[in-house]
């Protein structure tokens, strides 16, 4: 039997308030993006937008980097992490640590450092795929706390045992037993990892490479209508992959309970 | 039951088994042969080094030393994967992203037995074996604890072990499901043949389902026999204790009987032992006859009822003893008679010479 809640005025209140203040300054961005000088109102800023040249450059860029930046970051966390649930799990404070330096680093230092530590190879070094690094570093704190969620719920060793007692190595375990049970984590932290890279501006424009949100930056600076139309195009993607994590989140993680 | 092993061919061989955690030493040399096709209980409180000893078996733990032979193959230093054996968890342990049927399926698929039709025909015959046959589509969460076990049970016969390795299987589930589960992972391991231990701390449990039970004590395997032989021949005062429920008096050996402060207390076994050892006397409540007059009984133990405890069709009577200075009685005495002896109430109490244990102290 589904019981439906009700809200009382004041709480409603509250939420017309919340959503005024949240979608306000959007209906207007959105109706600026629509001007077109006097009174015209039209769909000229998206139309230029689309045709200028380096939007769809900078926007599949940044695209690439956010695909290349997830790969690097589960080929590195999930072995390290389902290592640490299974056979550390002293390790587990360290990692938290590390997994939180990004947020108390600030970004120029991190590219100052990184540019010092890696010279590598021209095609990463003089490429945006030297953005990856910093990239993996930046969005290591969502992606490690996505995991630690999924491994917690997931009673890996018992899983693991189990998988080993029936003639599973470790590649069969991973591959046909953690992994599927860490669908909505893994998802979860490729669809914050996605809209973490798809917004990044500044390592981009200290290192000079032209991504999606360098390019929504340098529009700005020219033309204004544009930009707007251009921030609810990017706000439109955020959405897009925040809806994702939504989505993958409510559907209820691996369990291993059952009906008692 | 054929309580004693068949030995001839050795399922599992333990052989001097230690395992040590930096100065705690959990398991102290376990020395232990099981007949093929014979089910053990390995039975001790917790921390005893059961589950441990388990562990060493399935692979998951290396011993520090000794031997581990499964069927006359040296598995000690074999990975879990590399030994042929079938695993149940205390845990719920059915991998969540397939169904019962892929469950069963895995171990099979895993090490190449067979083609996808015969591993799915030889899944399907297992859970039904395990009463299942209606649910091989369903997924772990919509499956009872009990039904999750069984397919847990299925899953490791589905791989045709050597052994079968079962650490608390039951101990997640209600006292119903458990019974009767207990009683059909006893039907399939009889059909099945497998040669099995089976870890648990509850004593009924043991007893009720093992060809022999060994009882573990701080690393140490104390006694290793059949069921009834551990009830009514415990080797040592914690088996005594351990198993069953039953009255302790403490005294010394007096002829046939137990001298425990002015009272002589009845027991043949007193006999076997020197003139005046310490000794303790173990009494098991079933044997105690209670009378309500001293006349009913001459040389009854006075004592007084100190406390019921109703069990359905038996109530079990704890008696405090009036002349001996240490110690207490039970008795199981027919619930519809308990009301005769109510809290406080004088009582008398008397049993076969031949019933009580005694072991020196």
């Amino acid at each position: 039997m589904s019981t439906r809640t009700t809200l009382s005025i004041p709480n409603w209140i509250i939420i017309i308030l919340g959503g005024l203040f949240f979608f306000v300054p959007l209906i207007i961005t959105g109706v600026f993006s629509l001007w077109e000088g006097g009174s015209h109102y039209g769909m000229s800023a998206y139309t230029l937008l689309l045709t200028t040249s380096g939007f769809w450059a900078s926007l599949f860029l940044s695209f690439r980097l956010a695909v290349e930046t997830i790969i690097l970051s589960f080929f590195l966390i999930v072995p390290s992490m389902i290592f640490v649930h299974l056979k550390a799990p002293w390790l587990k404070p360290l990692f938290e640590f590390i997994s939180n330096l990004p947020f108390v680093i600030p970004a120029i230092a991190l590219i100052d450092g990184l540019t010092t530590l890696y010279t590598g190879p021209s095609w990463l070094i003089s490429t945006p795929n030297y953005l990856v690094i910093p990239y993996v570093f930046l969005a290591l704190p969502y992606a490690y706390r996505s995991l630690d969620v999924g491994l917690t719920t997931l009673d890996v060793k018992t899983l693991t045992e189990a998988g080993q007692s029936l003639g599973a190595g470790w590649g069969r375990i991973i591959f046909w037993v953690l992994l599927p049970n860490l669908k909505a984590a893994l998802i979860g932290a490729t669809l914050l990892t996605l809209t973490i890279v798809m917004g990044e501006f500044t390592f981009a424009s200290v290192l000079l490479f032209h991504t999606f949100a360098v390019f929504i930056n340098d529009t700005g600076q020219n033309a204004i209508t544009e930009a707007a139309a251009l921030s609810l195009f990017s706000f439109l993607i955020t959405w897009l992959f925040m809806l994702g994590v939504l989505i993958t989140g409510r559907r209820n993680p691996a369990s291993l309970g059952g009906a008692h | 039951m054929d309580a004693t092993p068949h030995l001839a061919v050795s399922g599992v061989s333990l052989t001097d088994i230690r395992k040590t955690y930096g100065t705690r030493t959990v398991l102290a040399g376990i020395n232990m042969e099981l007949a093929q096709g014979e089910l053990l209980c390995l039975l001790g409180p917790s921390g005893c080094g059961k589950t441990t000893l388990l562990r060493i078996l399935a692979g998951f733990e290396t011993a520090s030393s000794g031997q581990v032979l499964i069927n006359g193959k040296d598995v000690t230093n074999l990975p879990p994967n590399k030994r042929r054996m079938g695993m149940v968890f205390q845990a719920y342990s059915l991998f969540p992203n397939m169904t019962a049927l892929q469950n069963v399926r895995f171990g099979p698929r895993v090490r190449g037995a067979g083609n996808a039709a015969s591993q799915t025909a030889e899944a399907e015959r297992l859970l039904a074996m395990v009463g299942l046959a209606a649910h091989v589509q369903k997924f772990p969460h919509q499956l009872s604890g009990g039904q999750q076990q069984r397919v847990a049970l299925a899953r490791a016969l589905a791989v045709k072990p050597d052994i079968l390795l079962l650490d608390e299987p039951l101990s997640a589930l209600d006292a119903k499901v458990r019974t009767q589960l207990r009683s059909e992972i006893r039907r399939i391991q009889r059909e099945t043949g497998i040669t099995t231990v089976f870890v648990t701390h509850d004593q009924e449990e043991a007893l009720s389902i093992s060809d022999r039970v060994a009882v573990m004590s701080e690393g140490h395997v104390l006694q290793i026999a059949a069921p009834a032989a551990i009830y009514q021949e415990p080797a040592n005062a914690f088996v005594a204790r351990f198993i069953g429920a039953g009255g302790v008096l403490q005294g010394r050996t007096e002829g046939q009987g137990v001298r425990a402060g002015s009272v002589l207390l009845d027991a043949t076994a007193a006999g076997a032992l020197p003139l005046g050892t310490d000794v303790e006397l173990f009494l098991r409540p079933e044997h105690v006859t209670l009378h309500e007059t001293e006349t009913a009984s001459p040389g009854a133990l006075r004592a007084k009822v100190d406390e019921q405890t109703f069990f359905g069709s038996l109530t079990r009577i704890k008696l405090g003893l009036h002349d001996v200075p240490q110690g207490e009685i039970w008795a199981d005495i027919p619930s519809d008679r308990a009301g005769r002896f109510t809290p406080g109430a004088p009582v008398w109490a008397s049993w076969l010479p031949e019933s009580p244990r005694v072991l020196a102290r």
